[in-house]
């Protein structure tokens, strides 16, 4: 059965040497009896069955406009006509104190860092009361980006150990809310970090891979200027969710939230929040859904 | 009705319906362009090419009747434990959370997938008028296959089941039944590649879709659900995927390849327009696919994404459409021949029980109704007008056509024929009815805020009865086609010279040799 033979068949019908066994009578009844192969007829497509597929087609098109939600990842609830999006009341943002805890913990700071915030005596310095932590932005931007490795000197206490790099594995806005948690913890009470300033000293420093020493940064003592078209409108926007932190808000909005204001209204009314949105998908995600004011 | 239409069109005087116009007019054309055939050399071809199909046909067949029954079983007795809960519950592996999934898994992958692959390599040959290749390795894929399954169940009610639906079986079974089904899909093709026939018939396009839609299914499925699972919503969308389409892109071509072959063959005739074929083979293969996320509707996915969905649905229209047509205007003026030959009963009630589930599956699809009907009894007499009303029996009618051919060997009684018939043809009935009309009202009940939730399980007690006596009945008609089919592989009962005809075979005889006026005689 399984062995080699022409390829065509049909055309070696005739070949009956091999299968002279099989006496045509001696064939059961079942295949004798058969009717010829299925084929194909050629009637034409009805004109009617056309239209009505047309007409299908077209309620198609209608549909997914209607109920698409612009095709956005973020949208899910198709009750939403994207016309009315401008009115409608966005989602809750992210709250980044809250996701500065998730990623404090998921990410493993809290091992060295611990839970309190206080380290550990003689190996890891403290974050709770850190005038590293509580002090320039841009230099615990750096820290979390390249690590830190050597000498460092924290409330009066010498420490020398290895800070990893986090610049590759997290996000701006991921960076930014674990700082923003550990500024505003424990007691620290700085202010809020945006995705924009993490962005600025990712720019700042895109050529440099090996971590800092305390040397180096206690030598930066300019903060970077966010690009302007950078600017987030939203990380600022956290619902006040706690005396501290509802004080902490409002401080960063003058350092700033103040000034994408002042440009979002500048260049659109925020009407079109969402139109403005697509520009950067990192702006969006900072603030979780663009706001409107 | 079928009588008047049959003296009508057998007139000269009278002109023919509109669908018998149309066919005359075919006939015309196609004969111009065909050459005459010997019979006899024809069926010679035909005897040589069945022969190389036979053993592992017929060994597809078999482990698919072994799980047919066991499936039922499985089938009672998860819809028992619906309407009286207390009973079996003494062991865990007869528990409703494990019953339920072996008996989708062993209908889906022990019934359905075993037998349509046994008809697509029988086709193939056919079609290809060529030999099949690798029979020997085929058996051995037909043995794992069945092993699969078996492990596959057994793991299910010891509790392993991966409690994805569609995809219980444990993580240890998947990689078998994608070898076994390499060796299917290598057979199909190299034969295909072999054919000595040049014209590539419809139902050979739709078992071609068939091999190749399916691995890519399951093979995605399995990666992303249970090697390398994902997280969160996307899971749900991936298994709705799947489950939607290997209905769609794995049974369904089957079913149609099937159906396209069988009617035309035992009527004799062509299909009524290659045209629809063509539209109706390629609107599925672009549609089809999309659709899935409307299961979600209301869930944690992107709204387009559900948009989407319900749009591909809605789209299949078309492919249902042009092959509803299809088939009956190949049918139209030959309804008659549904009282005599169980191939055709089968084949006819398949095809109509497919337009039947599409346009409800399209219409369902809409977010309005659906929020009433996804989930409840509704959607579960809607997947078996699916697999079982179509799929099912139009397999049955299949089995009907081939068998004795392989076996040679006539079916041993016209009177089982008919129970298993009406056995399972009645049980869907009522499945259907009772569970789409209890799934409606539970639907509207849960979505009424004061309904208190256990007014609705009671309200649905009658309606689970109704599926469980529709369980017995199909059950009734399964045994009665294990039992023909045991007679016909060992060749029991009278010797039988003539097919088993469900009604006067000279009645039968007379009716096939006066064609409607429009018709062509048949070359053989």
């Amino acid at each position: 059965m399984s062995e080699p033979r022409p390829a065509r068949t049909s055309e070696h019908d005739d070949q009956t040497e091999a299968h002279e066994r099989y006496d045509v009578q001696g064939l059961h009844a079942p295949i004798l009896r058969e009717r010829r192969d299925p084929r194909d007829g050629y009637e034409p497509i009805p004109p009617w069955l056309a239209a009505v597929f047309g007409a299908l087609i077209f309620w198609g098109g209608f549909y997914l406009q209607k109920y698409s939600g612009d095709f956005r990842s973020d949208i899910y609830d198709e009750y939403k006509p994207s016309m009315l999006y401008g009115s409608t009341k966005p989602a809750a943002p992210v709250d980044p104190v809250a996701l500065g805890k998730k990623l404090f913990t998921g990410q493993g700071c809290v091992s060295c860092h611990q839970a309190t915030g206080k380290g550990t005596p003689g190996q890891y310095p403290p974050l709770a009361g850190s005038e590293w932590v509580q002090g320039s932005p841009a230099r615990i931007a750096r820290i979390l980006l390249n690590g830190l490795q050597g000498n460092i000197k924290v409330e009066g206490e010498s420490f020398n150990g290895n800070m990893p790099a986090f610049g590759a594995k997290l996000k701006d806005d991921q960076i930014a809310a674990v700082l923003t948690y550990i500024r505003q913890e424990w007691g620290n009470k700085a202010d809020a970090i945006d995705a924009a300033t993490i962005a600025a000293a990712r720019e700042a420093e895109k050529l440099r891979s090996n971590p800092w020493t305390a040397e180096e940064l206690t030598a930066i003592t300019k903060e970077d200027a966010k690009p302007a078209a950078e600017a987030p409108k939203g990380d600022d926007k956290t619902k006040a969710s706690g005396d501290a932190k509802a004080k902490a808000k409002g401080d960063s909005k003058e350092g700033s939230g103040g000034d994408s204001k002042a440009k979002a209204s500048g260049d659109a009314k925020a009407k079109t929040a969402e139109s403005a949105a697509p520009k950067s998908a990192e702006a969006k995600k900072a603030g979780g859904e663009p706001e409107k004011k | 009705m079928s009588d008047t239409r049959r003296e009508k069109s057998s007139s000269p005087a009278s002109p023919a319906p509109r669908g018998g116009k149309a066919i005359g007019r075919a006939s015309d054309r196609g004969g111009s362009v065909e050459r005459p055939i010997d019979p006899e050399r024809a069926a010679r071809r035909r005897f040589r090419v069945d022969e190389s199909t036979r053993v592992p046909v017929l060994t597809f067949f078999t482990g698919g009747a072994f799980w047919l029954l066991a499936g039922s079983i499985l089938a009672l007795l998860a819809s028992i434990k619906l309407h009286t809960p207390e009973f079996l519950d003494g062991a865990s592996w007869l528990t409703f959370g494990r019953v339920r999934p072996a008996h989708l898994n062993t209908m889906i992958y022990g019934w359905a997938s075993p037998t349509g692959i046994g008809v697509i390599l029988w086709l193939t040959a056919r079609l290809a008028k060529a030999e099949l290749r690798f029979p020997r390795l085929l058996v051995a894929a037909a043995v794992v296959w069945n092993v699969a399954v078996l492990w596959g169940t057994i793991g299910i009610l010891r509790g392993e089941g991966t409690s994805i639906e569609w995809i219980e079986f444990p993580p240890y079974v998947p990689p078998l039944l994608v070898l076994a089904f390499s060796i299917v899909a290598l057979s199909v093709a190299t034969t295909f590649h072999d054919r000595g026939e040049a014209h590539v018939y419809v139902s050979q396009w739709y078992i071609f879709g068939a091999i190749f839609w399916f691995p890519w299914l399951y093979t995605v499925v399995e990666l992303l659900m249970v090697y390398r699972p994902m997280a969160g919503s996307p899971q749900a969308s991936v298994n709705w995927w799947f489950a939607h389409n290997v209905l769609g892109l794995w049974l369904t071509p089957i079913g149609l390849a099937t159906i396209y072959y069988l009617i035309p063959k035992v009527l004799g005739r062509p299909v009524h327009s290659y045209y629809l074929s063509i539209v109706g083979f390629w609107s599925l293969a672009l549609f089809y696919n999309w659709a899935g996320a409307h299961h979600l509707i209301g869930g944690p996915v992107p709204a387009w994404l559900v948009t989407v969905s319900i749009v591909a649905s809605m789209m299949m229209l078309i492919p249902v459409g042009t092959v509803a047509i299809n088939h009956h205007f190949t049918m139209v003026g030959r309804f008659a021949i549904l009282k005599y030959s169980p191939t055709l009963r089968f084949i006819v009630f398949g095809a109509m029980s497919y337009t039947a589930v599409s346009v409800q599956g399209s219409f369902q699809s809409l977010r309005d109704w659906n929020e009433v009907t996804h989930f409840t009894h509704y959607t579960i007499a809607h997947a078996h007008l699916g697999v079982y009303s179509f799929f099912t029996m139009t397999m049955f009618g299949a089995l009907y056509y081939i068998m004795p051919r392989l076996t040679r060997w006539e079916w041993a009684s016209a009177r089982l024929i008919r129970v298993h018939f009406w056995g399972t043809a009645g049980g869907m009935a009522i499945y259907w009815i009772g569970l789409t009309w209890g799934g409606v009202l539970q639907g509207a009940a849960m979505n009424d805020p004061k309904v208190p939730f256990l007014d609705i399980v009671k309200m649905m007690i009658p309606y689970l009865w109704s599926r469980s006596l529709a369980g017995v009945l199909m059950t009734t008609g399964h045994v009665a086609f294990a039992a023909l089919f045991t007679m016909n592989m060992l060749h029991l009962g009278k010797r039988r010279y003539e097919p088993t005809l469900l009604d006067d075979p000279r009645e039968y005889a007379r009716l096939i040799a006066s064609p409607p006026a429009w018709e062509e005689t048949p070359a053989s």
